[in-house]
């Protein structure tokens, strides 16, 4: 059997040819693929310049995206988040330029009248806005809230035409107001109104003030909705007395298209009230 | 071009004083002298194109060590071709050792029958002197791995070359 040796193994020799072969090597390699190889790697840079290109365009395009989302809260809807008052937790009023449905003396669909008690007081109110002309008058009698408005002498009729939320209502946006038409509506019927009766009788009431000059008239329509946003003793809301009797019964006339109202062709029940909002006369009118 | 330098050698240098380092690599990795030559060439460029700064003869030589078993592997991979053992037993081309002394032509033969990564630890421990731990850092090998490959490689070219061996 042979012996292994292994320390009798020997480098291979390379053969001469390979070595001139090797030693051209130098002369025939190119200078520029010597540069080439130590040139700057122009895809490494342009492939980093091309992710953080697409990062910044994603970025701000994330950015104005959510600056165009954001919501901004319209000024005028944030009256609509303020707690109602006394008269508007019965009611259901959140704010005067909604008078229809806080005015507890609205009028039901059948033309029942309701009292001008502590009731209708407290509706009045709650509707005055500082633009109201009888507001040192209020402050020189000041009214008492009822704790209870159903508890008043009579029972109030409240117009179903609108219901009453029992609770707070949520803040929510307020609805884009119609453009009233810039001229007033004139239906082919005369829109005036009159109605005599005297100062010194109210419509279940007995609290007046004799020489009280000053009288409004307020509309309710067919569905019982009160005609007009402006609150109950605006100018809007004025009527003219055209003479004064001798038994110290008035004229009044009232005009709702010459105070600018929108009136349509329907029945209206007018109402005559003082500046205390004692109801003095109330009648149907039909416009056509 | 000519005034480069490797490890304080110029490249002339180089090669007179590595050839046949290189060269059995590739012979023993490839067993076939025409692909053996391509490899070869293939090295010198590779060390002349890069120019590394190499911080000792040392790791000169093992540099082109490594390289050389990296261009065989991809030469293999490219071609995909079966080394025979006839191809070293053909008749000698121009520059190839015509004359084989019997003892060396017996262990070559076994050698070449090996696996490559016995043919591989044995060659650098035999014929270049190598020690374990150089073998494993020139071939990315754990010590006890190349340790491990030339005992076995001992064991196998045994039993192919025959004999009691040391």
């Amino acid at each position: 059997m042979n012996k292994v040796n292994f320390d009798s193994m020997k480098r291979f020799k390379a053969p001469e040819a390979w070595i001139e072969k090797a030693a051209s090597i130098p002369a025939a390699i190119p200078t520029t693929v010597l540069k080439r190889r130590t040139a700057f790697p122009v895809y490494r840079f342009a492939a980093a310049a091309s992710i953080v290109l697409v990062s910044a365009i994603g970025l701000l395009v994330f950015l104005l995206h959510r600056g165009a989302g954001e919501l901004t809260v319209a000024p005028h809807s944030q009256n609509a988040t303020q707690p109602p008052t006394a008269a508007a937790e019965t009611v259901g009023e959140s704010s005067y330029t909604a008078p229809i449905l806080s005015d507890p003396t609205a009028l039901s669909a059948d033309g029942r009248q309701p009292t001008a008690g502590a009731a209708g007081r407290q509706a009045t109110e709650s509707a005055v806005n500082e633009t109201a002309p009888s507001a040192t008058v209020f402050a020189q009698h000041p009214m008492s809230r009822p704790d209870d408005p159903t508890a008043a002498s009579q029972p109030t009729i409240i117009a179903p035409s609108a219901p009453f939320p029992t609770e707070v209502p949520k803040p929510t946006d307020p609805p884009s107001p119609i453009q009233p038409p810039t001229e007033p509506y004139r239906p082919p019927g005369d829109c005036e109104i009159y109605g005599t009766f005297s100062l010194g009788t109210a419509g279940g009431s007995g609290n007046y003030v004799a020489e009280e000059t000053s009288i409004f008239c307020r509309l309710y329509d067919s569905s019982g909705r009160l005609v007009g946003d402006s609150p109950l003793f605006h100018p809007q809301r004025e009527a003219k007395i055209l003479s004064r009797n001798s038994d110290g019964s008035v004229l009044a006339y009232y005009n709702p298209v010459e105070k600018g109202m929108y009136i349509t062709e329907d029945s209206y029940v007018y109402v005559f009230y003082d500046i205390h909002g004692n109801e003095l006369y109330r009648d149907v009118k039909f416009v056509f | 071009m000519a005034d480069k330098t490797f490890a304080g050698l110029s490249y002339d240098a180089v090669l007179q004083k590595y050839a046949d380092t290189v060269a059995g690599v590739c012979v023993m990795r490839l067993q076939n002298w025409a692909d053996a030559e391509d490899c070869f060439q293939n090295t010198f460029i590779k060390l002349f194109q890069k120019s590394p700064d190499f911080q000792s003869e040392t790791h000169l030589k093992a540099w082109l060590i490594r390289v050389a078993i990296n261009e065989c592997r991809n030469y293999i991979a490219k071609n995909r071709r079966f080394l025979s053992l006839d191809s070293m037993s053909r008749e000698a081309r121009e520059g190839e050792p015509s004359v084989w002394h019997d003892n060396e032509r017996d262990i070559s033969w076994a050698l070449i029958r090996l696996e490559p990564k016995y043919r591989e630890v044995l060659y650098l421990h035999y014929c270049e002197q190598y020690k374990v731990d150089e073998i494993a850092h020139i071939l990315g090998k754990n010590p006890n791995t190349a340790k491990t490959l030339l005992r076995r490689g001992r064991e196998k070219l045994r039993k192919i070359y025959g004999g009691d061996g040391e």
